[in-house]
């Protein structure tokens, strides 16, 4: 682990803040991305691969929890094999592979309440998510954001607002799909910080960004929205998964656009928390 | 993804999630060994991105022993 001691403690803060630019994506690589692999193409083949590791244990756990947990250890080892084949497709795969251990993380440690078991989950994701976005920096050089004041003023509230509408959307679908009744209100808002921020740190910091490098940005960012919407799948419940990838796809087009954490966290954030203060208001006052 | 948790974990599940855990830790780490040990050593800058992996896994594992020594499991 000299690696760690070496590299680690030498790097600036910028390698910490959440608004850390990728590098630009080189023609060369949107080439490498068209490559042929089996008859199909690379990314093609490697966001299909991810779909299926990630989306076959959701429906299964609507079907049979137990095959589910088949299916999530038999998607996580999937994801191994190819990031210790694949080089181009290492650090994508990894990223991908945090949502089934975070899964097996949740099941290991039962609690008596589903906002128990949703932090834990949440927090073993966010735990992993920051932990990777550290490692991938540390080879490759970074930047930071190139939004400046002017940026973050134009778009901080703006996304104030697009969350608020997702929000306003969400509670339209999903007002009888509560799941943490009779916790209360300020430690479920509280937690929703945490929920955002580690969705943004592994879906958008994570696997789009990552994906990025081996298929087009606008690939990437369907292929994260994909993932996002299939971990509803297994609530049971399509408008669950109707309204994830309405919120999926909005929050990959922002970050498409201005690859910054900070702003898409600000849209989750806000849509949950107008979700919960319009069924505080409307239905369970 | 809305708050999404897609199944409650209850004892049957903890108790399937910690064998397979376990299979897959020894399965993980005999994999990398294979994959990386005929690798020169400046090759195998990116075997640390498995570490992160293997030390949940290696904590579940110790959760499962903790339990299972104390009859919980």
């Amino acid at each position: 682990m000299g690696w760690f001691k070496s590299e680690a403690l030498s790097l600036p803060a910028e390698h910490f803040v959440v608004n850390i630019m990728p590098k630009p994506v080189t023609s060369e690589r949107l080439a490498a991305a068209k490559t042929k692999v089996l008859g199909f193409r690379f990314d093609i083949l490697v966001s299909l691969f991810l779909l299926v590791a990630v989306g076959t244990p959701q429906v299964l756990f609507l079907i049979h929890p137990q095959s589910g947990v088949y299916a999530t250890v038999a998607g996580l080892v999937a994801m191994s094999i190819l990031a210790m084949k694949v080089r181009r497709a290492r650090k994508v795969a990894i990223a991908a592979s945090i949502l089934p251990v975070a899964m097996m993380v949740s099941l290991s440690l039962p609690q008596s309440i589903p906002f128990g078991q949703a932090i834990v989950f949440y927090d073993a994701m966010l735990l992993l998510g920051l932990v990777y976005r550290f490692m991938f920096t540390l080879e490759e050089p970074v930047e930071d954001t190139r939004l400046g004041i002017k940026g973050y003023l134009f778009g901080l509230p703006l996304l104030l607002v697009l969350g608020q509408v997702m929000g306003a959307a969400g509670f339209g679908l999903l007002h009888n799909q509560y799941p943490f009744e009779g916790v209360s209100w300020a430690l479920v808002a509280a937690s929703m910080f945490v929920f955002a921020f580690a969705e943004e740190t592994v879906f958008r910091g994570l696997i789009q960004q990552r994906a990025r490098y081996i298929m087009h940005p606008i690939f990437a960012a369907v292929l994260t929205s994909g993932l996002y919407a299939l971990m509803s799948v297994g609530m049971g419940n399509w408008l669950s998964m109707v309204y994830a990838l309405i919120a999926g796809s909005l929050l990959s087009t922002v970050y498409y656009f201005k690859k910054n954490l900070l702003l898409t966290v600000t849209m989750n954030v806000t849509s949950k928390l107008l979700y919960l203060g319009l069924l505080a208001t409307f239905i369970y006052r | 993804m809305f708050f999404g948790l897609p199944v409650e974990s209850h004892s049957s599940l903890q108790h399937l999630v910690l064998i397979l855990n376990t299979v897959v830790l020894i399965g993980l780490l005999v994999a990398v060994e294979l994959v990386y040990s005929e690798k020169p050593e400046k090759k195998r800058r990116q075997l640390r991105y498995f570490y992160p992996l293997v030390i949940v896994l290696a904590g579940l594992l110790f959760y499962a022993v903790y339990t299972q020594m104390g009859g919980e499991v």
